[in-house]
């Protein structure tokens, strides 16, 4: 009895110790990833510019003596000085304001707009994934129809159609990077189909939505979440141009690229104008493709050079 | 070989059969997707003060009353058979015809782009990586990732403002001689030589760690054969892929750049037609460019069956070191 009791607790200390290793394994994957990226000078620089610029958007407009829309007609085109640092548009709006505002719109967009295409991706993907066979093929068949269609002008449709609006770009922007985010998880899932945890899944009678999301998920999206990383610059910069035709954001909203499509007229007077925002979109989109290429390399070390 | 080049033949045809498809397919998503404009097409052609029986029979005109499938199945088949893409809402003239004159210069602006890609983009990317973590690399790789950031839109205003506003050397904007090519071009081929560098780059990386390069410098073949016979035709299949996604990018971006330069391609056809809800020309140009984008794979793919011998072995049959 007293030999079965202390068994028992034995058991329990080796289950405990077992869980406990489970745990820091977990934590130690993601931890080395970060590890990883945060030894990465590049990666950091990037990281704390892009972090900078998005609380100085959120906190800045509050200390500004000018507001985003404010427009003060005795203040036009003024060159940049002490009073208005990136100078003032054609309504005398003040321009490093506007920036500050705009600094939302491109951010959130690309960041937004990115997730919004992994999100519906991963969703497709895998369902794809779990049922597989004739079900793919027709996907499949599907997806050259989808990809077919490039990029920009699928943006430029699909804006059309929806008109503008903060919700609608991001719709339009996020559904062209849908079939390369399935054709990288249908790569993945199917080099892992055939492994044993899921096959151990489905006989203790994991429901599918739980085999899919909790069992698939985590050994294929690792490919996909580099892709996406990468891609989020690449959103900014379509935002900023779809703003520049007069598609997505619309003036007087302070989006960079609409600020730009206000401006080009002109340039030859006023250049910082256009210099400013120009620089802006530069600077963020850079700075995010520095991140980019660090959390690439973090994830997967193989790919770093 | 006999029997290798009906195999080529074989997939070719394949590929070609495969096209139709993916054309119709694309065809119907891009009328399906506009078939929900939200807005009553009539009503913006005719302006607010029009009486409903002119609504009415202006729409009767245009076909607008009939069920979503017999639309679908007259465009199409107006699109397959007849090349017709219809007729502009606002000047009336044939989509087809005003596009047949602009495609000629989006498509020399998407050829003349990916052109000068691969001229600088895998000389710079090739350079970079054979001499990695040196200041040649550092210096590509800080490049690509600067031009890769720039906004295309945003460089070709500036250039505008230098070489044609303060310099007079180009002209600013419309079309002529090759001097009204040179700013879009730049502006347009910028982000992609980039793309391509790094792309050169990281593959050639790849290559260089295959057993096959160690095995051909053991047995002494010279250096520059390692490079030019042994790495680069390995390294430069991704690279090539890359070219028509890259083509397939610029064609479609010929929206933006032709915006800025004025050029009349089309590009500014379809943002011309967004802006006057002309749906026939927005839905036509589209149509246009995906087609040509999808031709531009398909072509990828014939030259890519050519060049990747694994490809090459599938249909010619010389798998496993069996000549049939």
């Amino acid at each position: 009895m007293k030999e079965k009791k202390h068994n028992h607790k034995k058991h329990n200390h080796e289950n405990h110790i077992h869980e406990e290793q489970i745990q820091v394994r977990k934590k130690s994957m993601t931890m080395i990833t970060l590890k990883r990226l945060s030894e990465s000078k590049t990666a950091m620089i990037g990281l704390g510019i892009i972090i900078l610029i998005f609380l100085v958007s959120l906190i800045g407009p509050f200390f500004c003596k000018y507001g985003v829309n404010e427009m003060i007609m005795a203040d036009r085109c003024l060159p940049p000085s002490a009073k208005h640092w990136f100078g003032t548009d054609t309504y005398g709006r003040d321009i490093f304001v506007r920036l500050l505002y705009g600094g939302r719109y491109s951010l959130i967009l690309g960041i937004s707009g990115s997730l919004f295409g992994l999100a519906i991706g991963v969703v497709l993907g895998l369902i794809n994934g779990y049922i597989g066979g004739a079900f793919d093929n027709i996907f499949m068949r599907i997806l050259d129809i989808w990809s077919a269609i490039p990029g920009t002008l699928l943006a430029v449709l699909i804006s059309t159609v929806l008109g503008p609006g903060f919700f609608n770009t991001m719709v339009a922007l996020s559904i062209g990077s849908v079939p390369l985010i399935i054709r990288l998880l249908r790569g993945r899932i199917l080099s892992v189909g055939h492994e044993e945890f899921l096959e151990a899944a489905t006989t203790i009678n994991a429901s599918p939505f739980r085999i899919m999301f909790k069992h698939m998920l985590p050994n294929v999206i690792s490919p996909v979440i580099v892709n996406t990383t990468m891609s989020v610059g690449g959103v900014i910069l379509e935002a900023a141009a779809l703003s520049y035709i007069g598609l997505g954001i619309q003036p007087p909203n302070p989006e960079w690229g609409a600020m730009l499509s206000d401006a080009k007229n002109y340039a030859t007077y006023y250049p910082w104008m256009l210099l400013f925002p120009g620089c802006a979109i530069a600077l963020v989109v850079l700075c995010i493709n520095l991140l980019g290429d660090g959390l690439r390399d973090a994830i997967d070390p193989k790919l770093k050079k | 070989m006999k029997a290798g080049t009906n195999r080529m033949g074989k997939y070719i045809l394949n590929r070609l059969l495969w096209m139709i498809f993916v054309l119709v397919g694309t065809a119907i998503v891009i009328f399906t997707i506009m078939y929900f404009i939200p807005k009553d097409i009539a009503k913006v052609l005719l302006g607010s003060s029009a009486t409903q029986a002119e609504l009415a029979s202006l729409r009767e005109r245009l076909g607008l009353n009939d069920p979503y499938i017999v639309q679908l199945l007259r465009y199409l088949k107006n699109v397959f058979t007849k090349f017709d893409l219809g007729k502009s809402y606002i000047y009336n003239v044939p989509v087809m015809q005003e596009l047949l004159s602009r495609i000629p210069r989006t498509f020399f602006i998407g050829c003349s782009v990916i052109l000068f890609d691969s001229l600088l983009g895998i000389p710079l990317g090739l350079m970079a990586g054979l001499n990695q973590n040196k200041w040649q690399d550092a210096l590509c790789m800080v490049l690509a990732l600067i031009f890769v950031s720039v906004p295309n839109f945003w460089l070709a205003l500036q250039l505008v403002d230098i070489f044609a506003v303060k310099l007079h050397w180009l002209p600013a904007f419309g079309i002529g001689g090759i001097k009204y090519y040179i700013m879009p071009v730049f502006a347009a081929f910028v982000s992609g030589v980039a793309t391509n560098a790094r792309q050169m780059r990281s593959s050639l990386l790849d290559v260089t760690r295959a057993d096959y390069i160690t095995s051909a410098r053991a047995k002494g073949v010279s250096e520059r054969n390692v490079v030019l016979k042994h790495m680069l035709p390995n390294a430069l299949i991704p690279v090539v892929t890359g070219l028509g996604v890259g083509l397939g990018k610029s064609i479609a971006g010929s929206v933006i750049i032709e915006t800025v330069f004025t050029i009349p391609g089309v590009g500014m056809y379809l943002l011309t037609g967004i802006n006057n809800a002309d749906y026939p020309v927005v839905q036509g140009s589209i149509i246009i460019l995906s087609f040509f984008s999808a031709l531009v794979m398909l072509l990828l793919d014939i030259v890519y069956a050519q060049v990747d011998p694994r490809i090459k072995a599938q249909y010619s049959g010389r798998m496993h070191g069996v000549t049939k």
